[in-house]
């Protein structure tokens, strides 16, 4: 027999489960690091943001390795300044438009392998930080704006970086193609979304 | 059946008719969704899947730079095609258009024919149009866009890494054979879509 207190114990263990069953839950990243986690994965696990970044890192890498520097010291203050305008001010209409003809432009000239006048360069990644720094940040729903913002430049460069070493240290020949083989993927992608308009 | 089990049956059909949703298993919608919906769709035309291949084939036959540039070319201009379909822009002779792919990308891989680089690309983006014009034309409102357009170009793409990999044999005598039988059942893939 179960005495009595036992059984009022358990009862109260089962009623205090069922009154917080999101304490059940196993992976809430945001939970643990906060908005900070929440901007870092932003722009990686959206296609929006994650595939102009691919096709930009081909791009950049392409030119070769101080440029490829020169970007990856760039790239966090530029798109810190789209957050800020993101988080600041109204998405311009032409914004996410503009941001998927990026994808037709890196994708294109990287699929090409184009080099690049190296202000043209700087500013095409530039553009494209702001754009999509502006865009991520617009779509955030936040409390702490800054650990946002923060967690989305930190989320970026890293992958930018990662990126850039990865297509930098690629052998002449086939290695390089593959790169540009996704880019050019990442330009027809980029072409329907047009079409589509959205 | 007593009264309650009946009660309770009525009850959860019922709620299973107002919450229809909840019972749906692959709507297609979201972005796992919608790039599986596009990832599979240029799989589910034996015609589009051939001529995939064949222009992988093809690339093989002819090495580089063509062996790396069409398969370039091709998801490139299929997304311009695409492009009209999805605006509902009229291209004449659609599906005609794809069955000639077949026989022609087929009887290229089949003769192994060393066509000028410029020509190959031509040839292929041409096709390309037809084919992207139909997919286009064909594009479901309720999938993710953008993972909708990643999965179909990634598996466009992966069709002529199919036929690039099957194009490798062409260094063996028995593996060339292989290969321009391969151009031949494309071909004869390609006549009966025309003839059908």
């Amino acid at each position: 027999m179960v005495p009595a207190r036992l059984r009022r114990l358990a009862g109260a263990a089962v009623l205090a489960t069922a009154t917080f069953p999101t304490r059940a839950f196993a992976h809430t990243p945001s939970e643990r690091l906060g908005d900070f986690w929440g901007g870092f994965l932003h722009p990686l696990v959206s296609l929006e943001h994650a595939l102009p970044l691919l096709a930009l890192a081909v791009l950049v890498a392409q030119q070769g390795r101080d440029r490829a520097r020169t970007g990856v010291l760039l790239w966090p203050f530029a798109f810190a300044i789209g957050a800020a305008l993101g988080f600041t001010r109204e998405l311009p209409a032409f914004l996410p438009t503009a941001n998927r003809i990026g994808f037709v432009v890196l994708g294109g000239l990287a699929a090409a392998s184009w080099r690049l006048p190296r202000a043209l360069g700087s500013g095409i990644l530039i553009a494209a930080a702001i754009g999509h720094g502006f865009e991520n940040a617009a779509g955030a729903i936040v409390r702490r704006p800054m650990l946002f913002g923060a967690g989305s430049v930190t989320g970026t460069t890293f992958v930018l970086l990662l990126l850039l070493g990865a297509v930098v240290s690629l052998r002449a020949g086939w290695p390089r193609l593959v790169p540009r083989v996704v880019a050019s993927w990442i330009a027809a992608i980029g072409v329907m979304m047009l079409a589509l308009g959205r | 059946m007593n009264s309650r089990t009946a009660r309770s049956l009525y009850f959860l059909t019922l709620l299973a008719l107002l919450l229809p949703a909840v019972a749906e298993a692959h709507t297609g919608a979201g972005v796992v969704g919608g790039f599986k919906s596009g990832f599979l769709h240029p799989l589910g035309g034996l015609d589009h899947v051939v001529a995939m291949v064949a222009v992988g084939l093809w690339g093989a036959q002819l090495g580089a730079p063509a062996i790396w540039l069409l398969p370039v070319a091709f998801p490139l201009v299929m997304a311009v095609g695409g492009a009209l379909g999805v605006r509902g822009i009229p291209v004449p002779a659609v599906e005609t258009g794809i069955a000639i792919s077949g026989i022609v990308l087929g009887l290229m891989v089949t003769f192994a024919v060393r066509a000028p680089l410029a020509v190959a690309a031509v040839i292929v983006s041409v096709f390309a149009v037809f084919h992207g014009y139909a997919h286009g034309a064909e594009l479901p409102t309720a999938a993710a866009p953008l993972a909708y357009s990643a999965g179909f170009v990634v598996a466009t793409g992966l069709l002529h890494a199919c036929g690039i990999a099957i194009g490798a044999l062409i260094q063996w005598k028995a593996g060339d054979r292989i290969v321009r039988t391969c151009g031949v059942a494309i071909a004869l893939t390609g006549l009966w879509f025309l003839l059908g």
